[in-house]
C-alpha cells in the first residue's frame, strides 16, 4: 500500500480532493503530509472570511498568499473595517479572484473598490446586499471602479432614515437608490448578466426602462419588493431584453386584459426561469406562456391567486421539459389534480408544493412513482399523513431531500413508508411534526443509509434515535426543543460519531456527563448549541474548548456565561464563544 | 446475425505480466489512450499496455463492458457502478492509475469519489494510517500550520 500511495500522481489526488464538495474537508487533509499541504492550498477557491478569522490572524494577507488561486471571497459574515479588508484583497497577487461578497456590512467600501478596480480585472461578481447604507452615489461608485463587471446583487439595503431629521431636503437618490442612480449604474456597466434589485423601495419602471435599453446581455433580473414597478415595466423588459432567461418579481397585479407574453414573437426566446410571488395572475395569463413556447425549465407560484387547475394544466401540459416546480400556497390543488398534473412532471427534480393545505399522502407517493428524477420534494404544512390508504408504492432511488416541516398529520406509519420509497436518501427536515416519535426516526436510519443531515426541531415527541449500528454518514443532527433528552443523547453517542453539528437547544433533559460522553465520541466535531440546557454545567465549556480541537462553535448552556476576555482566550484555542 | 458476429472487429491487449486479452474493438475503444493509438495507427495487432497487470486489467474489461452496452438503463449503470467500486482500497488505487493512464473518464471519475468518500471528515492521523501516508511534518511544522488554520475553512458554501 505505501507503493501504491506514491505512485499515485498528483493529478489523480486533486481529482480527488476535487470531489470533496466543501473546504471544510481540506483542512484535516492539509495536515497529512507536505504533498497535500500543497494540494489543498492551491485547490482552494473559496475563502469565507468570518470575525474570528481576523480577530486570531490580524489580517489576511498570509491567507491570500497561501490560497493563491482563490476565485471567491465570502466578506458577508465578517464584522469590522471592511475597507481595509478589501485593500488587502486589492494588494494582493490573486490571479483568478472573480467573486466578493461583502452584504450585510455598513455600506459600499469605495476606496477599496477603487483600488480593486485597478488590479483585479478578473472580477466579475459583486455582491452587496443587504447593506445598512446604499445610495446613487454608491451605485456610481461600483460603475465607476468596475465597469466591466457581469453580476450584481444590490438588494434589500435596510436604508434606515431615523437620523434624518429634515427628510423632506433630501432627494431620493440621497436616502436610497432611486432610478437615476440605476440609469447611472445601467450606462456603465454594459457587460451585466445578473442583477438583482429587489427591495429598493424608490426605484420604478423607468429603472427597468434604461437596464433593457443598456444592458444588452441581461439574462437575469430580481425585481422582488419593488412596489412602484408596474406590469408596464415587466412588459417593456420582457419585450426588450432579448437574452433574457430567468425574471422574478412579485406583488404586481397582471390584469385580464394584458399578458406581457401576449405578444408571442416579442417575448425573449432563452427565457428558462419564471419566478411569481405574491401576484394575481389568471388563467389567460398562463395561457399566454403556455403559448410563447419558451425553453422554461423553472417555474414558481408562489402565493398567486387567481388562476384556476385549468390555467396551471395547460401550462404544465406545454412545458413537459420543467425542472424545478413550485406551487406555493396554491388552495385549490387537491391529490386529484396532482395526480393529474403529474404526467406532465416527467423531467422534474424539483418540487415545492408547500402550504397546499389540501394534499396528502396520495401526493407524496403520486409525484415519488411518477418523476423518476425527482431529487428533491418540499411539502411544508400540508395534510401529510391524511388519506393513508395503503397503495402499491415504488421506490425512487433518485429523491435526496425532503423537507416535511410541519406537518401535524404526519405519523411514523407515514415517515416509515416515506424513508422505503426514499432509500438514498441524505437531508431530512421534520421540523415541528408533532405527532413524530422515536419509532419514525429509528426507520428512517434504519431504511436510509445516506442520511447526513437531519432536522427534528421541536418533535417533543422524538425522544431518542433507536439503536443499531453506527450512521457513519450523519454530519448535522438539529434536535433544539425536541424530546431527546439523556437518553437519547447517549444513544447519539453511540451511533452518530461524524457529526459535525449538533444542536440541542433546549433539550433540559440532557445533562453534562452524558453531552461530555457524546463530545468525547464525536471526533470531528465543530459545532455544539447548548443553549438553555439547564441541567448542563457551563463549567463544560472550559472543557470542551481543551479536549476536542474540532469545535469552532459553541453556544454555551446559559446567557452571559463569559466575559469578553475569556471568550477571547477561547478562540485564541480555536473555539467561539457565543452568547448563550 | 451470423455475418455481424464475424465482421467484429477484434483487439489484442497485452498487459505488463505478457498476459494477452482478446476483445471487441468497440469495448476497447472506449479507453481514449487505446482509441488514439488505433487511429493513429501506431498500434499493431497487439497493444501493448505497460503501466496495467492482468488482474487490473479483467476488471477494466468487465467494467468496459457493461458501458458499451445501450440495453442497460441509466438505473442499472448506476448500480453497476456503485457495485464496481465497493472493492478495497489498494484496488481501487490501481483502477485509478490504469483508468488514468487509458485515459477512461467516467471510471477514473467514480473511483476518485470513492477515494474522496473515504477521505472525507476523517482526522489527519486516520487519512495517514488508512492510506499509509509518512508525515513529513516536523512538530514545529504542524503546530505553525494549525495555527494558520485557525478560522480559515469556515463558512457555508451557498454553491
Amino acid at each position: 500500500m505505501a507503493k501504491k500511495f506514491k505512485d499515485l500522481p498528483e493529478e489523480c489526488w486533486e481529482m480527488i480532493f476535487n470531489r470533496l464538495d466543501h473546504h471544510s474537508y481540506f483542512e484535516p487533509l492539509s495536515l497529512v503530509c507536505q504533498q497535500f499541504l500543497s494540494l489543498t492550498n492551491r485547490l482552494r477557491t473559496r475563502l469565507n472570511l468570518i470575525h474570528p478569522t481576523i480577530l486570531i490572524h490580524g489580517t489576511i494577507s498570509k491567507l491570500l498568499q497561501r490560497f493563491r488561486y482563490l476565485k471567491a471571497i465570502d466578506l458577508s459574515n465578517c464584522r469590522g473595517e471592511i475597507d481595509d479588508i478589501i485593500l488587502e484583497i486589492a494588494c494582493s497577487s490573486l490571479l483568478n479572484l472573480e467573486f466578493i461578497d461583502f452584504s450585510n456590512q455598513k455600506s459600499v467600501p469605495i476606496k477599496g473598490l477603487i483600488e480593486l478596480g485597478l488590479s483585479m480585472k478578473s472580477l466579475r461578481v459583486l455582491k452587496c446586499a443587504n447593506l445598512c447604507v446604499l445610495r446613487n452615489s454608491d451605485l456610481v461608485a461600483i460603475a465607476d471602479s468596475l465597469p466591466w463587471l457581469e453580476e450584481l446583487d444590490i438588494s434589500y439595503p435596510s436604508n434606515n432614515f431615523d437620523w434624518i431629521r429634515e427628510i423632506d431636503v433630501w432627494t431620493s437618490g440621497e436616502v436610497g437608490v432611486a432610478d437615476s442612480g440605476i440609469e447611472a449604474l445601467s450606462a456603465n456597466l454594459k457587460n451585466l448578466h445578473k442583477l438583482n434589485i429587489s427591495g429598493n423601495h424608490f426605484i420604478t419602471d423607468r429603472s427597468l426602462v434604461a437596464l433593457s435599453l443598456n444592458c444588452l446581455l441581461l439574462r437575469e433580473l430580481a425585481v422582488l419588493d419593488c412596489s412602484f414597478i408596474t406590469q408596464n415595466g415587466i412588459h417593456f423588459v420582457l419585450r426588450n431584453s432579448p437574452n433574457l432567461s430567468s425574471i422574478s418579481v412579485n406583488g404586481i397585479h397582471i390584469p385580464l386584459t394584458s399578458s406581457p407574453f401576449e405578444d408571442l414573437l416579442s417575448c425573449p426566446r432563452a427565457l428558462r426561469t419564471l419566478d411569481f410571488y405574491d401576484m394575481v395572475i389568471s388563467d389567460v395569463f398562463l395561457y399566454s406562456i403556455a403559448k410563447a413556447s419558451i425553453p422554461l425549465k423553472r417555474l414558481s407560484l408562489s402565493c398567486c391567486t387567481n388562476f384556476t387547475f385549468s390555467g396551471i394544466s395547460s401550462l404544465l401540459c406545454t412545458y413537459q421539459s420543467l425542472e424545478y416546480l413550485a406551487l406555493v400556497k396554491v388552495d385549490f390543488l387537491t391529490d386529484q389534480y396532482m395526480s393529474d398534473l403529474s404526467r406532465y412532471l416527467c423531467n422534474l427534480v424539483t418540487i415545492k408544493l408547500s402550504s397546499c393545505y389540501k394534499l396528502t399522502n396520495l401526493t407524496f407517493f403520486t409525484i415519488a412513482r411518477t418523476c423518476s428524477l425527482l431529487k428533491e420534494i418540499e411539502m411544508k404544512r400540508t395534510k401529510l399523513g391524511k388519506e393513508d390508504l395503503f397503495i402499491d408504492f415504488t421506490k425512487n432511488p433518485r429523491i435526496k431531500c425532503l423537507n416535511l416541516a410541519r406537518n401535524p398529520y404526519l405519523s411514523d406509519g407515514c415517515l416509515k413508508k416515506f424513508a422505503s420509497i426514499c432509500p438514498n436518501l441524505e437531508i431530512l427536515d421534520l421540523s415541528s411534526c408533532s405527532d413524530i416519535t422515536e419509532v419514525g426516526i429509528a426507520e428512517i436510519f434504519k431504511s436510509c443509509c445516506d442520511v447526513r443531515h437531519v432536522q427534528i426541531n421541536f418533535c417533543a415527541g422524538v425522544k431518542n434515535i433507536g439503536t443499531g449500528s453506527e450512521l457513519p454518514k450523519l454530519e448535522i443532527l438539529c434536535a433544539p426543543r425536541s424530546g431527546i433528552a439523556n437518553e437519547g443523547l447517549a444513544a447519539i453517542g453511540k451511533r452518530c460519531h461524524r457529526l459535525l453539528k449538533l444542536d440541542l437547544e433546549g433539550c433540559v433533559g440532557v445533562t453534562t456527563r452524558v453531552v461530555e460522553e457524546v463530545v468525547s465520541a464525536c471526533e470531528t466535531l465543530r459545532e455544539i448549541n447548548l443553549k438553555g440546557c439547564h441541567n448542563v454545567n457551563v463549567g463544560i465549556v472550559d472543557w470542551m474548548v481543551f479536549s476536542r480541537p474540532s469545535l469552532r462553535k459553541i453556544i454555551p448552556p446559559s446567557y452571559s456565561s463569559f466575559t469578553k476576555n475569556q471568550k477571547n482566550f477561547f478562540l485564541r484555542h480555536g473555539s467561539l464563544v457565543w452568547d448563550g | 446475425m451470423a455475418t455481424t458476429t464475424t465482421e467484429t472487429k477484434m483487439l489484442t491487449l497485452c498487459t505488463s505480466d505478457k498476459q494477452q486479452f482478446q476483445i471487441e474493438e468497440t469495448i476497447a475503444l472506449q479507453a481514449v489512450t487505446i482509441r488514439n493509438m488505433v487511429e493513429d495507427e501506431c498500434a499493431s495487432n497487439v497493444i501493448p499496455l505497460p503501466n496495467v497487470n492482468s488482474k487490473i486489467m479483467i476488471q477494466i474489461i468487465e467494467y468496459l463492458k457493461k458501458h458499451v452496452d445501450s440495453s442497460v438503463s441509466k438505473e442499472d449503470m448506476e448500480k453497476f457502478d456503485s457495485a464496481f467500486v465497493e472493492k478495497k482500497l489498494s484496488e481501487i488505487f490501481d483502477i485509478i492509475l490504469a483508468a488514468n493512464y487509458l485515459n477512461i473518464k467516467n471510471l477514473l471519475d467514480i473511483c476518485c469519489q470513492r477515494v474522496a468518500d473515504v477521505m472525507k471528515n476523517k482526522s489527519p492521523e486516520w487519512v495517514r494510517r488508512t492510506f499509509n501516508i509518512v508525515n513529513d511534518f516536523t512538530a514545529e511544522e504542524e503546530a505553525k500550520i494549525r495555527k494558520e488554520h485557525e478560522w480559515a475553512f469556515e463558512g457555508v458554501d451557498e454553491d
